[in-house]
């Protein structure tokens, strides 16, 4: 049984190199998912269950943060967790994210190990 | 931080995150001539102790190697094909952020734009004589050269 992986970033080569790094990384995956912003992402969990959410901070129309606040607001996709995938790096805006339910933050660049470590530990423990 | 710590901040990151990011390995140029013929250029707006903008400038050719090596595959590969621009704002991105995190430190919260990225034809640019403008030029190894300027406004 594989997990099914949302990947949100407006950025279409980042959500490939994603993909990819988690393919590269041994974790068993039976479906991705993608979209361009928090409101497309909120559209997809409307459609399909995940079992995690990759997103980016900065977005055009909604962006990493609101998706957030949105996800926590609800019943059932505040059960979802989340992971940031981002280049931006102060420690505060982290804790920030860590206080409103993101349970880690990938740095850009990434390396699949960086994916097989926090995703697998994170989908292990759920 | 004084203008040469950040020059130095500058050259570093940028190589360092073209080298991690995209396996580009490049060199600083002692001496910066025009840039000139088929170009890019990607801008990124930051806002936080100092607002202001990073700006890349690159040979045409680099935009599908960014994409390339992103993948994981080669240049002409239909994956990578298209995706020049995208990637090359994600390049940018990416050092920003670095830079950002370098230059105020990683307790400062500094909020980056979305990246804007544009052909210049025939660009014959000047060095930006600008007080707020730091720049340096690097070349890689296959002799494509990459201008990144660190405006503050």
């Amino acid at each position: 049984m594989g997990y099914n992986i949302l990947i949100v970033d407006d950025s279409s080569i980042i959500r490939a190199a994603v993909k990819k790094a988690i393919e590269m990384s041994g974790l068993d995956v039976a479906a991705f998912h993608e979209a361009a912003n928090g409101k497309h992402a909120l559209e997809a969990l409307d459609q399909q269950w995940v079992d995690i959410v990759l997103t980016d901070i900065n977005m055009p129309e909604m962006s990493g943060v609101e998706l957030i606040e949105r996800m926590a607001a609800d019943d059932l996709l505040n059960k979802i967790p989340v992971v940031i995938v981002s280049t931006e790096r102060s420690r505060t805006r982290i804790e920030n994210l860590m206080a409103m339910g993101v349970r880690a933050y990938i740095k850009k660049p990434f390396r699949p190990e960086d994916f097989r470590d926090v995703i697998g530990g994170i989908l292990a423990g759920s | 931080m004084r203008d040469e710590e950040i020059l130095e901040a500058l050259t570093e990151v940028t190589a360092q995150m073209l080298e991690d990011a995209a396996f580009i390995f490049t060199k600083p140029m002692e001496s910066r001539l025009p840039f000139e013929g088929e170009a890019m250029q990607a801008k990124i707006g930051f806002e936080g102790p100092r607002l202001g903008m990073v700006v890349l400038i690159f040979d045409k050719s680099l935009a599908s190697v960014f994409a390339a090596n992103f993948l994981g595959v080669e240049p002409d590969n239909l994956e990578a094909m298209g995706k020049g621009r995208d990637a090359a704002g994600e390049m940018l991105n990416i050092i920003a952020g670095a830079l950002m995190e370098r230059i105020f430190g990683e307790e400062i919260v500094v909020n980056l734009g979305i990246p804007e990225v544009q052909y210049l034809e025939n660009l014959q640019s000047e060095n930006v004589n600008n007080e707020d403008c730091i720049q340096v030029s690097f070349m890689t190894d296959e002799d494509q050269r990459i201008d990144v300027h660190l405006i503050f406004l």
